[in-house]
This record gives structure tokens, sequence and C-alpha cells, in this order.
């Protein structure tokens, strides 16, 4: 009687939770999850793979040159003649964002690289080796700290004269302190690990166990703040490039276009919204690919999902 | 039969996690009497803590959710309560106590008002009521100075007296029903004794009923009136504890006592272990869910569920064959001599319950034993302390005095070439620290480290690096001790790139013969650390302490985070390599029975001194410190191994600041003047039989 009972709830039981997986692999099923996370990441791919193209070979992407100076066509809205609108020399402004981009990607690629390069190692000296070293090296980087960066940019900037090469390193040199600061802790966290004590026992030295277990183990969040400093670099070249610190050439990147349309924001505001997008959009998709790819090197995720 | 006071009826909760819903426990039931004790006992992943909370209706904030079945408490049903009405039941009639008192008080608010606060939300009435309420109760549960305590934050407490603080608040809304999830899983032995006492004097003084939850086959021993076994979230045997225990009747029930180490076993003899590991909850084998670690399983195993079918005298088992299963046990029971305290386990292993190795090495190993002690009184020394110190400064600065942590305060000892010694004591008492020493992984303050008769020092970094070749260690923790980003297979040939100069091809050749050595797949190097269970990563661990064949290995808790049939394994497996590679090796555990089953010769630890060292049977059989026959009375479930027994009240003094005289004397029953002035010196009181006591036993 007791049993049969149980026997029937249990029938009765297993039919909904049939349905219930059922239900729930409609819902999460493996296709469906594929497509909602891998569109935006496609899209992003798409996008940089386009802006590495109008950095490599604008002329093949922009239909006017970005010196053609149409005097009829001045401070135009879009059109199909001219998508971006033209500015106030009558430029065609989808052309000039298109010629920009090389500038624009060079000095925020290369400021990042340099800065990650000296911040990490900077990071990682004070971190691993400690001591006086660490108070040394971390007083000079809260020093440069208190400045704000676009000012110590602009100092740096200012000292060296313009330039591409002196304006990376000025926007370089100022965003070393932030990676220096998590670089060192992030070696501080990882050097306490189990891992590294137990490296420690089985006699490895210290080189060793810095480049193959402590270095491995604290990029990833320097990856991933370089890939958000690679939108704020643009930006601080953009901010140099305003004040005249920049890359002096006739043909503007997207920074300087964005402070030069500035004062037309009321009468042609697609002088300045569409540099701005551009840099969004290059912003955006490389955090979103930094994002997955931080994922896949994480070997929790690797493997089961 | 009376009107039991809880009946959970087929009860089954889901869990809804991102990858879908996982059923963490399918059609449970048991019933609670009135006054009695009822213990869940299973294995991690078994279900058991999530079927406490079910009951106390907890699981909805975690995910879960009662999917069928229904839990009764007198006469209300609980399963459908609306979480308002449940709020009141909740401290008023059930009330629960968990595993880690230190993370159950809130850190910022005294004890007291979290207490007051409890009250607070079941009757109306002042504060300052309230109040002497909670000193009251914190007195009933044997808390000294409970005016103090009440102002104190969780912090200032220690972790024995914070669980009898939740026991204390716990007790405020007068319930009928405590539910305790593992309640002395995190304390120190002596200090379980003592909170298991305080429930069962508790018990028979309210008429409070018990649900304990323990994965501790002794603390069910001890506690309960009746036994539920959980295996993957099943409940595999049920029935009076005495009966579970003494004549179980599921094979999983017989698998987990034949793999604790008990007192009687035979040292040097191999558990019997399970093999493999519990199931995940997704990946919940078919059919019996135990079929594929059971020896008894058939066809019929793997196709269909047994149902739990009722026995004679309230017992009812899951299993197709318990009657089988049932018979074997009591047949290999019968043989036996004096019963075992805890567990039937027979001498004879039951046909087929064994890994295929296990039988190939338990013969060899039991012959070998007694030859291997006589060997080694006349064996060199590998490695020796002398008058080993370790201190750690603290404080200091912002006004405050420069103290010591005195660690490990003045320990000489030797160790036979293939001796095991290991090493006990409570948490504080310096035995992990000396254990780092002796590897000499941190310089010590005082004293010295030999090996070999030449001294190894940290600081002679050289000679030291080539050491490690020698001396290897197993961590406790196996998987923060491995490189999460590296395979097992680059983990393995860590130390083969630092101390060898195989080439890549030859190394893999290691690597594989060590995988297989270890009982895992060669095929697994590729694998990373994440995608094996605790007991395989252990594996991977020895696997790695191993490969540049040491002299000497230490095992810093090598099996305390394992389950206990998986424990059972690595004991097992230790125990060949140290026959099979000659090892030298400490043993750190907190486990008294594992450690008598796997070491030579025991030194026991308190506050940063060695109390006592003996051969393992000698120590058992005849303590001669208090010490030690105070941490062998309370080991749970056993019959003391020596008639009169010690039960030690309090907990172990701060080793910033030592007492004067014999360290012990705070706690000793025994203590007189002579020990509270004088420090015993470390004395031999018989063959191999040193003690630190001015009466040893």
């Amino acid at each position: 009687m007791k049993t049969s009972a149980g026997a029937a709830r249990r029938g009765a039981w297993r039919g909904r939770t049939g349905l219930g997986q059922a239900e729930n692999a409609i819902r999460s099923g493996k296709r469906l999850r594929l497509a909602s996370s891998d569109i935006p990441i496609g899209l992003a791919g798409i996008a940089i793979v386009f802006l590495v193209l109008c950095a490599l070979f604008p002329s093949w992407i922009a239909p006017y040159s970005p010196t053609d100076m149409n005097t009829a066509a001045i401070l135009q809205a879009p059109s199909a003649a001219h998508l971006f609108g033209t500015d106030y020399f009558g430029r065609d402004v989808f052309s000039l964002i298109v010629h920009g981009t090389k500038d624009s990607l060079l000095i925020g690629a290369s400021s990042v690289i340099v800065g990650v390069l000296i911040g990490a190692a900077l990071g990682s000296i004070a971190g691993y080796v400690g001591g006086k070293l660490d108070t040394v090296i971390m007083r000079v980087m809260d020093v440069l700290l208190t400045v704000p960066g676009i000012l110590l940019a602009l100092t740096i900037a200012a000292a060296l004269g313009p330039g591409l090469r002196n304006i990376v390193l000025a926007i370089a040199i100022s965003s070393v302190p932030g990676y220096a600061r998590v670089m060192r802790g992030q070696i501080m966290a990882i050097r306490g690990r189990g891992y590294v004590f137990a490296s420690r026992a089985i006699g490895a030295k210290p080189s060793f166990i810095l480049t193959k277990h402590v270095l491995p183990n604290s990029a990833a969040p320097l990856l991933v703040m370089a890939t958000l400093g690679l939108g704020s670099s643009i930006l601080a070249g953009a901010g140099l490039s305003f004040l005249g610190l920049g890359v002096l050439k006739e043909i503007p990147d997207w920074g300087a276009l964005l402070s030069q349309g500035r004062g037309y924001l009321t009468v042609a505001w697609w002088i300045c919204t569409f540099p701005g997008l551009a840099i969004t959009l290059f912003v955006l998709s490389i955090n979103l690919i930094g994002d997955r790819w931080r994922d896949a090197v994480d070997p929790k995720r690797k493997g089961r999902t | 039969m009376t009107q039991p006071l809880l009946e959970v009826k087929d009860l089954t909760i889901d869990v809804h996690t991102p990858r879908g819903i996982l059923t963490a426990v399918s059609e449970i039931s048991f019933d609670i009497a009135p006054g009695e004790t009822v213990c869940l006992v299973g294995e991690s992943g078994s279900g058991k803590t999530i079927a406490s909370k079910a009951i106390m209706r907890l699981t909805d904030y975690e995910n879960g959710s009662i999917a069928g079945g229904s839990i009764t408490l007198g006469d209300t049903p609980i399963e459908s309560l609306p979480q308002s009405v449940m709020r009141d039941l909740r401290g008023r009639r059930v009330a629960m106590i968990f595993q880690e008192p230190m993370a159950a008080f809130d850190p910022v608010f005294t004890i007291g008002s979290q207490i007051v606060e409890t009250m607070q939300a079941h009757r109306r009435g002042k504060k300052s009521t309230f109040w002497k309420e909670g000193v009251e109760l914190l007195r009933r549960v044997g808390i000294p100075e409970p005016e103090l305590r009440m102002k104190q934050v969780a912090g200032e407490l220690s972790g024995g007296m914070l669980q009898r603080a939740m026991i204390a608040m716990a007790l405020s809304g007068g319930p009928e029903l405590l539910i305790a999830d593992e309640p002395t899983t995190a304390l120190d032995v002596t200090i379980q004794a003592q909170i298991l006492e305080l429930l069962n004097e508790l018990k028979s003084s309210l008429n409070m009923s018990i649900l304990l939850i323990t994965h501790d086959l002794g603390v069910a021993a001890q506690m309960a009136d009746r036994i539920v076994v959980l295996y993957a979230g099943r409940v595999a045997e049920q029935g009076p504890a005495t009966d579970v225990l003494g004549s179980p009747r599921h094979p999983y029930t017989i698998g987990l006592l034949n793999s604790i180490a008990t007192l009687d076993s035979r040292r040097g003899e191999r558990l019997r272990a399970i093999e493999g590991s519990p199931p995940g909850l997704a990946e919940m084998p078919e059919g019996c869910r135990f079929h594929p670690r059971c020896a008894f399983a058939t066809d019929k195993c793997r196709e269909s569920v047994p149902p739990l079918s009722e026995k004679d005298n309230n017992r009812s088992a899951a299993c197709w064959h318990a009657d089988e299963a049932a018979a074997v046990a009591a047949a290999t029971h019968a043989e036996l001599t004096p019963a075992r305290h805890l567990s039937p386990v027979p001498d004879a292993p039951p046909s087929g319950m064994l890994h295929p190795a296990a039988s190939r090495q338990s013969i060899s190993s039991i012959h070998e034993a007694p030859v291997k002690e006589e060997s080694l009184s006349g064996s060199h020394p590998l490695l020796q302390a002398e008058h080993l110190k370790k201190h750690y400064p603290l404080g200091g600065g912002w006004g405050r005095a420069k103290r010591n942590l005195r660690a490990v305060d003045g320990v000489s000892l030797s160790i036979a070439e293939g001796e095991t010694f290991g090493l006990v004591g409570e948490s504080g008492s310096g035995k992990s620290t000396l254990g780092r020493l002796l590897l000499q992984l941190e310089p010590q303050t005082g004293g010295r480290v030999l090996y070999r008769g030449d001294e190894l020092s940290i600081k002679d970094k050289t000679h030291w690096r080539e050491s490690r070749r020698d001396l290897q260690i197993i961590h406790q923790d196996p998987y923060g001790t491995v490189d999460p980003r590296w395979s097992i297979g680059e983990i393995i040939a860590e130390p083969l790139s630092v101390h060898t100069e195989l080439n890549q091809a030859q190394r893999l050749d290691r690597v594989s013969e060590l995988l297989e050595q270890v009982g895992l797949k060669a095929s697994w190097q590729n694998r990373y650390p994440h995608e094996f269970s605790g007991g395989q990563r252990q594996r991977i661990g020895i696997a790695r302490a191993i490969a540049v064949n040491p002299k000497f290995i230490l095992a810093d808790e090598a099996v305390s985070a394992l389950d206990v049939s998986v424990q059972a394994q690595i004991v097992n497996l230790l125990q060949d390599l140290q026959q099979q590679l000659g090892l030298t090796s400490v043993f750190i555990a907190h486990g008294l029975q594992v450690v008598r089953h796997i070491s030579d010769r025991i030194g026991v630890m308190y506050l940063g001194k060695l109390v006592e060292t003996a051969p393992s049977e000698e120590l058992f059989r005849r303590p001669a410190h208090p010490y030690t026959r105070a941490l062998l009375s309370s080991i749970p479930g056993m019959s003391p191994a020596t008639p009169e027994s010690i039960s030690v009240q309090g907990e172990i003094p701060s080793p910033t600041n030592p007492p004067p005289g014999c360290r012990f004397h705070t706690r000793c029953p025994m203590a007189t003047d002579l020990c509270r002035n004088v420090e015993p010196a470390f004395a031999t009181v018989g063959a191999r039989h040193e003690a630190a006591c001015h009466y040893p036993l």
C-alpha cells in the first residue's frame, strides 16, 4: 500500500522532471546559447577587421580624398553622396575618419604596449622582490598618480615636443602607474598561492617560478586593463592633438577631428558624432574580444562547460 | 510507535543552476521521534546538507526548490508553507547550527546582541530581560564568564566557544528539533568531544530531538539513536544505529565501515577502500547510483533503482542484493575474534570487494610490518632535529608590545631511514610548522636540522636546492598547490625539469609511468587539474612528489580534506609507495586512527613542544602523557583504548604566551605544583618511548 503510493508519486514525479529537462533544453539549448553570445563577438571581429583595413588601405575605402575641399558643399548633413556629411571646409567626414584611423590606432596601440610593458615590469619587480625596492618603485608611482594622467601626458608631450613618437611616449608614461599597481597586486596575490609554495618546495629557482607560475597567472587582469586602456589612450591622443601637441598633419586623427568639430556641434552635429562613434565602436569591439579572450585562456573554462 | 516529531516523506529537491535543473536529493524518507537523535551520514555530494536545509525551507533562498514529497513537523506540513509562516517556525520550533561557527556569526555585532535579536524575533519583552536570559543560556552551554562573552564579538572567541554560543542561540527559542550540520568538523578532536557531550546532555535534559549531519561514522556511532545513510541523493540504508553499524545491509555502508582505520585494524594492513569516487550531481548513474562502485552490482542494479525495502526491526536498505551483502559481511564478521568497536571489519576481505591492486598488496604488507620495526631501531637516522625553534614575531608598533608566537619551541627528534613518523596534535600545536622546518622550507629561529648527518639549511642555497631532490612534500590542499594553467602532465614533470636532464620524450615516459603508479590513466596527461575529483588530485600531488625518487616525503594533512571512502584509497596508495620506493616519511594529520594506521612511530605535539613519542601500537596501548591519553579518549565513537579515559576541559592556550612549567598543566586533571612551576624533561619511559611528564602514566 505504502510502496504503491510511493511508486505512483515517483512515476508522476519523474514525468514532471522529464518535462522540466526538456523545457530547459529548449530554453538554454546549445544552438541558442551559441547564437546569443557569439553574435556580438562576430560583429566586434568584423568591426575590428574593417578598422584595421581602414588603417592599412584608407584610399581603397574612402570615397574622397581627405584633403579634397569642396567649397560648394560645406557643412552638409549626411546624404547619399556624403555618408557622414561634410565639415566646414567641405571635406567628406567619412573619408576623414577612414584616413584618420591609422594614426589613431597607432597612437592607441603603441602607447598601450609601451605602457603595459613598462608598468608590468616595474610592478612585477616591486611585487616579487618586495622590500626596499618595492617601496621606492611604488612611491615613485604614487607621485606620478597624484598628477592627473592627461596633465602628465601634456607635460611630457610639451617637454618632448610634438610628433607621433613623443605623443606615444607621453601617453604610455602617464599610464604606467596604473598598470604597475595592478601588476604588483596580482604578483603579490599569486606569490602566496599554494602552487608557488609547492614549486619552491620542489626546488625550482626563483626565475623559473616567476616566469612559469607567477607571470602567466598574473597576466589576465592586465590584459583586460590593457584593452580598456586602448580606448582611453586614443582619447588621450585626441586630447593632445587638440592642444596642438599631437600629430600635426593635414589629415587629422579621430581625436583631432572630434575637437575640431566641437565648435560646430549646434549647427553640424555629424562632424563630432561620427568620429566619436568610431572611437566607441573600436573600444567596444576591443573590450568584447578582450573579454572572450580572457575566458578562452582561463583553463577553468576549457573542457567541460 | 509514537507520533514522530518530524516526518520526511519522498522528499525530492531540485537545484537550479546555470546548466539547468539538477536533482540534489531524490525521494528520501525518514522520521525523527521526540527526544531522538537521527544522524544523516554521507560523503560530499550525498545531499545531506541540502536535505537538512529543506527542513528549514532555507533551500528556497539557494536556488533550490522542493519538487516532490512532504515534510511534516508535528502536525504542520512544511513543504508548502509560505516563507512568512516559516519565519515564525524557524528558531522557535526548529533551530540550526552550522559547521563554521566563525562564519555563522556576524563579525561586527556582539554575541549578546545577536542572541537577543533571535529572541526578539519570536517574543515580546524587555531587552534587559532577554539579555539576562542570554547570559543564562551561555552559562548553560558551559561558556565561562558569560556576562563578558555577551559583550564580545565573534573574532574574540575561539571556535569551540563560538560553537557553544551558536548552540545557546539555537536554544533561545526553545526548539523541539535541533539541526546540527557538521557541528564539529571544523573543531579539534578534544573540543569536538566536549561539544558532542554538550549536545547529548542538552538533548536528554530538554527532551529535544537532534538531526545531526555528519560524514564521520565515529560521531554517528557516538551520538545517533538511528542512522540514515545517504549516497548520491538517495537513502542507501537506515535503521537503529547499532544495527546499521553492527550489521550493515547496503554494500555502501559496508564499504564505508571498511574504509575507516579503526583502533583495532592492523597496522600496515591495507584499508578496504571503495573504488572510485561519489558521482557529481550532473552525472548520476542510471539504476542504483552506487552500482559503478559496488562489488555486488548486476545488470539489475544498472537498470532499475532498488526501492528502500523495509526489513524487520524498522530497518531498510535500498539494494537488490541486501541479503547477499549482509550475509557476506556477517560471515566475515563471525570470523572476527574480539568484536571491533565500531565496524564489523572482516579480517579477510569479502571476495570481490576490493580494488584488484588491493589484494595483491595486502598479504605482503601484513607480514612485512613487524619485520620492518625490528630493523628500524638499528638503522641510521635520515633526518634529525636538534632543539628546533620557530618564533614568529607579532604586532609591535602603535604602542603595542612586541610578542613572539612560539609555533615550535625546542623540538628534538630523529627519524630513522625507512621509518614513517606520524605527527599529531591539535591545531596550534605547531605540527605543520615543524614539518616545514624539517624540510627547511622556512628558516628556523634556533636549533638545526641534520640530513644524513650534515646540516641542512635554507640559507645554503645551492646545497638546499640539491637537497630538494631527496626531500619532497605532499600538500594538504591538492587543488591549491597545482598551477591551474598547467596540464597534469606538466605539473608532474615539474620536478623532473628542475632536477633532471631528461628530454621531452623521456619526461613523457616518466610521467606516464608515474600516472599509472598512482592509479591514474597515462592518457590523462593533457587534462587540467579542475577536471579531476579531490582524490584524483591528491594522486596527482603524490605523483609529483615521487617523480624524482625522493628519499623522504612530508605528507602534511595529505588526506584530511578527502571523503572517507577516498581517504582510504589514498592511505593505501601512500603505504604501497612507501614500501615500493623505500621512503622515509613524516605523516602529519589530525585523524588519530589514520596516523596510527600508517605510522611506525608517532610524536604528539602540544603548544610547540613534543610531549611524547612512541611506536604506534605502544602509544595507543600505553600512552604515557595525560595529553596523549586525552586525545585518544576524545576520538568519537570508539570505546576508549585504555580503561581510564581522560577528558580535558578548556582549549589549547595561545602560543604567544604559553603557560609556565608543563604547558599542559592548565588542562591536565593530574597537575600539581611541580607541573605548574617546573618544565618536565623529555625522558625515556619505555623501549623507544619518551614522554615529557613529571608523572607519566
